[in-house]
């Protein structure tokens, strides 16, 4: 739409993790679980349970980006917390590498916990609400140092510094408050905190969606530079399609606590599998005005996660439901190399992507 | 009160007929800290039964702007400095909303019934307390004078109009037990009640899932198909614009730096702002490795907005000595229909 000649960055394309099994994994999430128990009446009786996340496995390789979209209650933020040890999984496994051996995270004490926190780090949507007003931007970006011992003194300072200005802000400011800064640079900071531990996975919690769009983009070329650098692998939580296909290398789709298609970036945008994936990827609103666009418009909402549908979750907004999904579940199974969709008709039926 | 339009200076954007016909309207907050130009020049104007896209990003005066047509501001700091905003009521004759009495009896008749808005997070612009059915009735016996009756018949009908299943039934329900996007149904069916000539949506699916949004989209697009009705499109997504508009209005720092049709924005776009605008957007299925061009720089602080062109701090285009001020740069016609406040083009 903007004359502009497309450049393409070479240098990305063939280091995704698809295309390259090699590359080493990081982290592997087995069948990971959460329930939520839901309690009613005087003597706080459990009546039920929320299943946020209902068995949910994925790998994340050294250095790459795996995106996870769904729609809000879909539980990708939860899963990210429970990788994070944020919550307690109510069963599963978090392996992490450390040292080359796969620990598993879910069975470790808090203080067994502490040197893979180091390691793994989270960036949150909200600027705003997710740095102490009351501190400063050095005590803010100094505290995980502070806190793992790693630095002091003259060399905290330095090392602060360099931090903040990896992420393009200016050290002279680091004594000011949060208040004091605009919202992309508010982000900057939390991402100058995420990296001061020199961390091996961050988990990026919706990090772009309460910035303008223009700023959007200066914070998503930052964490793609960032991950250049310091090899850095990206659980990346969002719910905005084109912003997930343009960082991601592959790419997890979520609904109802369940990954329903996980595949390399471009062929799940390109030949979804899942008719779920189908209609958010038409739901997205058109780029250009003079686009054609087949929409495909679901009906109702998202069922409530206390009380999902039987056999596939998505059958009641399906159109291509048949008898067999509402008393089936449909297992996550290989449809292609490294492409994997839960639908019981993921070999025949002909999907619409993007083009 | 009524102040009867004149033609004006050259900058009008004058389309004779125009439902709607902003001009260089200046809304200013006095505050402790100083004086903030919210709006502080904007022109723009709505023919009946079209969609305006007005985009930009937070702080420019989007919302301030609709806040200042149906003069929902704050009495004690805010105040509407100079400009006019000319509305054609539906009797044929024109009145200009920055000169009525912001309480006055003129501007409540023409809120909710000839102009109506919906906003962008249901659960707090409906009433908890209050069933849906005696929140929608309420538009019709206050406007309309119409009877308890009469007034939850037509409620009824304008919840099956925006889809919600067994109208009858809900509308004795209360907000809290819709969901998102039955709640935003449920807010258009309220502003629809009195079929407006004009409708302002401010970022009316910005709360809502995709899925949802894509709904609430091809529902808004239906119901101006059948009641005809203007809508004033406020946006910061230009996935949304691209999908709703028929003629962009785009904002920077409380002024509106480019307006032309909607292809045109998208493909020939003419402010540097707005070239930026376009690039920064990451395309499905384009260029999906590439960089994105940001825009260097963040939104300048509202106290101290430059003088003269105030994206001129951020602007990659080659600069003119008059970029700096001290005069702003006047909105021009630089091609037919297609207006720019850039001085590469005056």
């Amino acid at each position: 739409m903007v004359a502009e000649p497309p450049v393409r960055d070479q240098s990305v394309g063939p280091e995704s993790a698809a295309e390259n099994p090699q590359r080493p994994v990081l982290l592997e999430v087995r069948e990971l679980k959460k329930y939520f128990p839901i309690q009613r009446g005087l003597l706080r009786r459990v009546v039920g349970h929320v299943k946020a996340v209902d068995g949910v496995s994925f790998a994340i390789g050294e250095g790459e980006t795996l995106g996870l979209v769904g729609e809000s209650g879909s539980g990708k933020t939860t899963t990210g917390r429970l990788i994070l040890r944020a919550g307690q999984p109510t069963s599963g496994q978090v392996l992490f590498r450390h040292n080359g051996e796969m620990v598993d995270l879910t069975s470790l004490s808090r203080r067994a916990l502490k040197p893979y926190r180091k390691e793994l780090q989270v960036i949150f949507q909200d600027p705003y609400s997710s740095l102490d007003p009351r501190m400063t931007v050095f005590d803010i970006v100094s505290e995980p140092l502070v806190v793992h011992r790693a630095a002091r003194g003259g060399e905290l300072k330095t090392q602060v510094r360099e931090l903040l200005h990896r992420v393009g802000l200016r050290a002279q400011h680091m004594n000011r408050y949060p208040h004091a800064f605009s919202g992309g640079q508010r982000q900057r900071i939390g991402i100058a905190r995420a990296l001061a531990l020199r961390p091996r996975l961050i988990v990026c919690d919706e990090p772009v969606s309460a910035l303008d769009v223009s700023i959007q983009a200066q914070v998503l070329n930052l964490l793609k530079d960032l991950q250049k650098e310091f090899r850095l692998a990206y659980l990346f939580i969002a719910h905005d399609l084109s912003v997930v296909e343009h960082i991601s290398d592959r790419v997890a789709v979520m609904y109802l606590g369940k990954i329903v298609e996980l595949a390399p970036a471009e062929q799940l945008y390109r030949d979804p599998r899942h008719p779920y994936t189908e209609a958010l990827l038409s739901a997205i609103p058109k780029s250009s005005p003079r686009q054609q666009k087949q929409r495909i418009v679901l009906p109702g909402d998202v069922p409530n996660p206390a009380n999902p549908p039987p056999g596939c979750a998505f059958h009641t907004r399906c159109r291509y439901a048949q008898d067999i999904c509402k008393v089936e579940t449909p297992p996550l199974r290989e449809v292609a190399g490294g492409h994997v969709a839960a639908c019981h008709f993921a070999d025949t039926l002909e999907l619409a992507g993007v083009e | 009160m009524e102040v009867v339009a004149s033609p004006r200076s050259a900058e009008d954007t004058v389309s004779s007929g125009a439902l709607l016909q902003i001009d260089e309207l200046r809304t200013h907050f006095f505050t402790h800290d100083g004086v903030v130009r919210a709006v502080d020049g904007v022109t723009l104007h709505i023919q009946p039964g079209e969609t305006l896209g007005l985009v930009g990003e937070s702080g420019c005066g989007k919302s301030v702007t609709a806040h200042s047509i149906l003069r929902l501001l704050p009495l004690k700091s805010s105040r509407i400095t100079e400009g006019a905003i000319r509305f054609r009521r539906r009797a044929g004759d024109q009145v200009d909303l920055a000169q009525v009495d912001p309480r006055g009896p003129l501007i409540r008749g023409i809120r909710g019934d000839e102009i109506a808005m919906i906003f962008q997070e249901p659960m707090t612009s409906l009433s908890p307390v209050h069933t849906i059915g005696a929140q929608l009735a309420e538009v019709a016996q206050i406007h309309q004078g119409a009877t308890r009756r009469d007034a939850y018949q037509r409620a009824e009908e304008m919840l099956s109009r925006v889809g919600i299943a067994n109208p009858r039934q809900r509308l004795d329900e209360y907000p809290h037990q819709f969901s998102g996007g039955m709640r935003q149904r449920a807010m258009i069916a309220m502003a629809l009640m009195c079929n407006p000539r004009l409708l302002i949506a401010d970022e009316p699916t910005t709360a809502l899932d995709v899925t949802v949004q894509a709904q609430i989209l091809e529902l808004l697009k239906e119901l101006q198909s059948q009641f005809g009705m203007a809508i004033l499109m406020i946006t910061h997504n230009l996935g949304v614009i691209a999908e709703m508009a028929h003629r962009v209005a785009v904002m920077y720092m409380g002024k509106v730096v480019e307006m032309a049709d909607s292809a045109t924005i998208f493909d020939e776009p003419m402010h540097p702002y707005t070239v930026g605008l376009l690039r920064s957007m990451p395309q499905l299925g384009k260029d999906v490795k590439a960089r994105l061009v940001a825009i260097p720089g963040s939104v300048p602080d509202p106290f101290s907005i430059p003088p003269g062109c105030s994206f001129y701090p951020r602007c990659p285009a080659p600069k003119k000595p008059t970029c700096q001020g001290p005069d702003s740069v006047p909105l021009t016609e630089a091609r037919p229909r297609h207006w720019v406040r850039c001085t590469l083009y005056q």
